[in-house]
């Protein structure tokens, strides 16, 4: 069986008065800290100051190149079999003669339904794809922007 | 018709409605102010910024201008109106609530008597002298709103709001009645001009005469009594914004803002109301009208040294805020400093003015008059708004009290130290001569 026990109170709490005076004392306290230095708030003001981001922090997804411009991706779709919310589509190029060419034809990320977990990123073995672009304002008016192909991740 | 209009004082009608209307104008004004104390105050206790993004061609007044905002919005809201109300009720206790409010202030002394010659202006909209009387009858009168709003609305949460509330109200009005006979007992008058000029006197030849040094234990039953009858933190049970469902959910749109403006025009009206009482009124400690009317000069040159130096020290957190800034918004609001600034430089350059004017030009009689009036609604104007911040400064830091702790509070504790206290003031009224 739980007892609670009741807190005795000293004569001074017990009067109400002392205690109110110390909590208003706080909050006064707090008010012309902030109306004498106001810019001392911890607050940032989103759109015109931003956020400092981690270095790890799981941004836009990106395919980076090599050297010789062309994509890293060897379109092998471990990513595409890591994801949980199964955003990635994939799909190989081929040769004229109908042989695997080792790039992808296609690479589009769903936006609208990944997670931000990164599992594409450990999964990759030629570290083709990150997601340290750092761009994460992707709120859009229309559904079609969320599909983010592959001309466009490679673009930033 | 000839006769009633030959017998009419028209300075009287005159006067009354120009009082009218500055008493309206300021209770009016003074719902705006509180919305933004309330709405600033809140976030800097919290350490939060508050509304600083709302603004008419840059200019933000530091949140002000949401205001004006919130006005719009409410004012282009859908206006529901239930299908299950009694619709008289529904429609009447917005309307009463809100009369009620502005009433408040008619007899409310803001400054000491105009003279002008031979002419004498008592400075209330209505010089009565039945004083705080009326203010109790009127201020009761707001329980119907809350009842018919909770009953009209035909819902079950209102009405059990409703009944909370009403039980609250008419509880803490016995302990508000209880705390000022003490006052009465002391000044031996319920007109509240004679009471505001006898809070002029000084105690023991240093203390201003004000009601609470007269009477603390009363100041602080009425001044929470009070808070109770405003419907404030700790005691707003009826109201109760986000926890417990308030008498007004079922309106919306500008009835709900009625009964919202309402509740802040009452802060300003209670805080008139504590001021005459209790904290001199118009009164400026230790300078009564004669003593300005006298030194006129002198004491215009002092007010516009305060105002010079208060100007200053705003204008030094202004340039410290906009200085500390970290980023740029890249629009209007970027200009909204110097405009700041200007409006500064003018009320500094005005006060340098007044110095000199005071120096070199004499001052007639209605000048000295005017004078007087000018700075004591200025120091009335300052009180109320002081008390005005300590309610909302209250709000900010008590948590609401329990409904049967609220019930122990007023029937247990405050009704009967209200009693004591009329008894100790019988006491030292008979055993201290002279008093």
């Amino acid at each position: 069986m739980i007892v609670v026990k009741k807190q005795k109170l000293s004569l001074s709490e017990k009067l109400y008065v002392f205690e109110v005076a110390k909590g208003m004392w706080v909050t006064i306290g707090h008010f012309m800290r902030n109306l004498i230095n106001p810019s001392g708030l911890p607050t940032i003001n989103y759109p015109e100051e931003k956020r400092i981001l981690a270095k790890n922090y799981r941004g836009l997804h990106r395919l980076l190149k090599k050297e010789t411009g062309e994509l890293k991706c060897t379109a092998c779709k471990l990513c595409a079999n890591a994801c949980p919310a199964r955003c990635i589509t994939v799909e190989m190029a081929l040769t004229e003669e109908g042989k695997p060419k080792k790039t992808p034809s296609r690479y589009d990320i769903d936006i609208s339904r990944c997670i931000f977990c990164g599992y594409c990123v450990e999964a990759c073995p030629f570290e083709a794809i990150d997601m340290s672009s750092g761009i994460y304002e992707l709120a859009n008016g229309d559904c079609k922007n969320y599909l983010y192909t592959k001309e466009k991740l490679s673009s930033y | 018709m000839t006769n009633f209009f030959t017998h009419l004082d028209w300075l009287f009608l005159g006067t009354t409605i120009g009082k009218a209307v500055f008493a309206w104008g300021l209770t009016l004004g003074f719902i705006l102010v509180n919305i933004f104390l309330e709405r600033k105050i809140c976030a800097f206790i919290q350490d939060r910024v508050g509304p600083n993004r709302a603004n008419v061609l840059g200019i933000r007044l530091f949140g002000f201008v949401l205001n004006f905002a919130d006005a719009v919005k409410l004012l282009f809201k859908e206006d529901i109106t239930p299908p299950f109300v009694n619709k008289f009720y529904y429609f009447i206790a917005p309307l009463i609530i809100m009369t009620v409010a502005l009433m408040g202030m008619a007899v409310v002394p803001f400054a000491d008597d105009l003279v002008i010659g031979n002419i004498v202006i008592p400075m209330s909209v209505l010089d009565i002298n039945v004083g705080f009387l009326f203010i109790l009858a009127i201020t009761s009168l707001s329980v119907y709103s809350l009842v018919l709003g909770g009953f009209g609305s035909n819902s079950k949460y209102p009405l059990f709001a409703a009944m909370r509330s009403s039980a609250q109200m008419i509880s803490y009005e016995i302990v508000m009645g209880l705390s000022l006979v003490g006052l009465v007992m002391v000044f031996g008058t319920v007109h509240l001009r004679e009471m505001t000029a006898m809070q002029g006197g000084l105690l023991f030849g240093f203390l201003p005469k004000w009601g609470v040094v007269m009477q603390p234990v009363g100041c602080i039953l009425f001044c929470i009594a009070s808070l109770a009858e405003l419907n404030r933190t700790p005691f707003d049970l009826p109201e109760g914004e986000s926890e417990i469902i308030g008498f007004h959910v079922e309106y919306s749109s500008m009835k709900f803002a009625l009964f919202f403006m309402a509740e802040y025009a009452n802060i300003f009206v209670a805080a008139a109301v504590i001021t005459t009482l209790f904290f001199g009124g118009w009164q400026i400690p230790w300078l009564p009208t004669e003593t300005i009317k006298e030194n006129a000069a002198i004491v215009l040159q002092i007010t516009a040294a305060f105002a010079f130096s208060g100007v200053s020290i705003v204008a030094f957190l202004l340039h410290r805020f906009y200085s500390k800034r970290k980023y740029k918004w890249k629009d209007l609001r970027e200009k909204e400093g110097m405009l700041l600034y200007a409006v500064l430089a003018c009320i500094a350059l005005i006060s340098i003015g007044a110095i000199v004017f005071a120096q070199y030009v004499p001052f007639n009689s209605i000048l000295k008059s005017s004078l007087a009036a000018v700075l004591q609604i200025g120091i009335f104007i300052l009180k109320s708004f002081l008390i005005c911040f300590t309610v909302v400064w209250i709000r900010w830091t008590l948590p609401r009290l329990r409904y049967d702790q609220l019930m122990a509070l007023g029937w247990k504790i405050m009704l009967p130290v209200g009693i004591a206290n009329i008894l100790v003031t019988g006491l030292i009224l008979i055993l201290v001569p002279g008093k």
